[in-house]
């Protein structure tokens, strides 16, 4: 196993979900490898800080008061179950709501449109540069495991929604070197 | 009584039968808030408000998913909005100096090797790991929290924020990686 191969399994390895054959690969591997050892053993410490944020099982028990407080709340305030909302007044709102919505859009927008075309000059200029380079290191490589090629594809597929699409790029082209 | 049912004689109007409800789950409901919040947030009012906004939307409660798979998604979503209001309000949940000797803490505390250290997590540390974990993005904090303090698998994890494994998948793996630049900084392990 390579350290890009290590990689991109180290989380399935830390919860302990691979394969037994894939298993005994990366142990063996962080064996022989320091700076991989290195990386999983951060991830690891990480993860236990994390388990135990968990609230201990002997403080966790609410008592019958709990639910007697949140039924008195919904008796003595009335709290029905809400129907789902059909019919004229709700399509009304339903329009009121999206006029208003449209309306704010088109402020924002106009407001700030000197600053967004000159942000998104910058932004694409990165992305296509990004793009190129990941594509054609695609391209010099035939055995991308199914994982690596799904991280791919989310990045492709939701590259206009993330907020930080440059550092995703920068991080599959580390990857990738 | 089958919690189907129960859940119908609720919508019906016999409220009664809620109580069923709230026995079966505040618990982990509870557990799930004080994960998000940590102890400075009052996670047994938040419940509270949940299980209240529960009774009131029952009715947009479909059958198409396990109840507790619906429960646990306005949880997460009450659990969000609440910590990030305290983060507003400056309310940091655990306090911490940010001094020099602090950042050596970390850093040596993710470099250590020995197992037995890991029992003796200072306060320092975990503040540190807490305010960091608070700082991702919605999505990757929600995941880490299911995966590593609640002990959610991927699987689960997938319903209750109702995308696919393979999304949660990446999300993991992205958590964790941004997780640890943040707390080693420029440090050589990244």
């Amino acid at each position: 196993m390579k350290c890009k191969d290590f990689k991109k399994i180290i989380s399935l390895y830390l919860d302990g979900f691979l394969p037994p054959a894939e298993r005994a690969e990366a142990e063996k591997h962080i064996f022989v490898c320091g700076e991989c050892k290195k990386e999983y053993t951060a991830l690891k410490n990480i993860r236990s800080v994390l388990v135990g944020f968990k609230l201990p099982e002997t403080s966790k028990k609410l008592d019958s008061a709990f639910t007697d407080s949140v039924m008195d709340k919904i008796k003595n305030n009335s709290v029905v179950v809400e129907p789902v909302k059909s019919g004229k007044t709700f399509y009304l709102n339903v329009i009121k709501k999206h006029f208003l919505i449209a309306a704010g859009f088109l402020f924002v927008i106009s407001a700030s449109a000197v600053f967004l075309v000159k942000d998104n000059t910058a932004h694409k200029e990165a992305v296509a540069r990004n793009t190129a380079i990941i594509q054609q290191q695609i391209s010099a490589r035939k055995n991308l495991n199914n994982d690596f090629i799904y991280v791919l594809e989310n990045y492709f597929n939701s590259c206009a929604e993330a907020e930080d699409d440059t550092s995703e790029e920068e991080y599959i082209i580390s990857l990738l070197a | 009584m089958q919690e189907r049912e129960i859940i119908e004689k609720i919508i019906q109007g016999e409220s009664d039968f809620y109580k069923l409800i709230i026995d079966k789950y505040k618990d982990k409901v509870f557990g799930i808030i004080y994960s998000f919040c940590g102890q400075t947030c009052d996670c047994e009012d938040i419940a509270q408000n949940v299980f209240i906004k529960v009774f009131k939307a029952l009715q947009k409660f479909k059958f198409e998913s396990e109840f507790s798979t619906w429960l646990y998604r306005i949880v997460i979503n009450e659990a969000i909005t609440v910590s990030k209001k305290k983060k507003h309000t400056n309310n940091i949940p655990l306090e911490i100096n940010n001094d020099d000797e602090d950042e050596d803490n970390i850093i040596n505390f993710l470099k250590s090797q020995d197992d037995t250290e890991q029992q003796l997590i200072s306060k320092d540390i975990q503040a540190t790991v807490w305010n960091a974990l608070n700082s991702l993005r919605d999505n990757y904090r929600a995941v880490l929290t299911l995966r590593d303090i609640e002990n959610y698998s991927y699987e689960e994890i997938a319903n209750i924020l109702n995308v696919s494994s393979e999304r949660v998948k990446v999300w993991i793996f992205r958590a964790r990686n941004r997780l640890k630049e943040i707390l080693l900084k420029d440090e050589d392990l990244q």
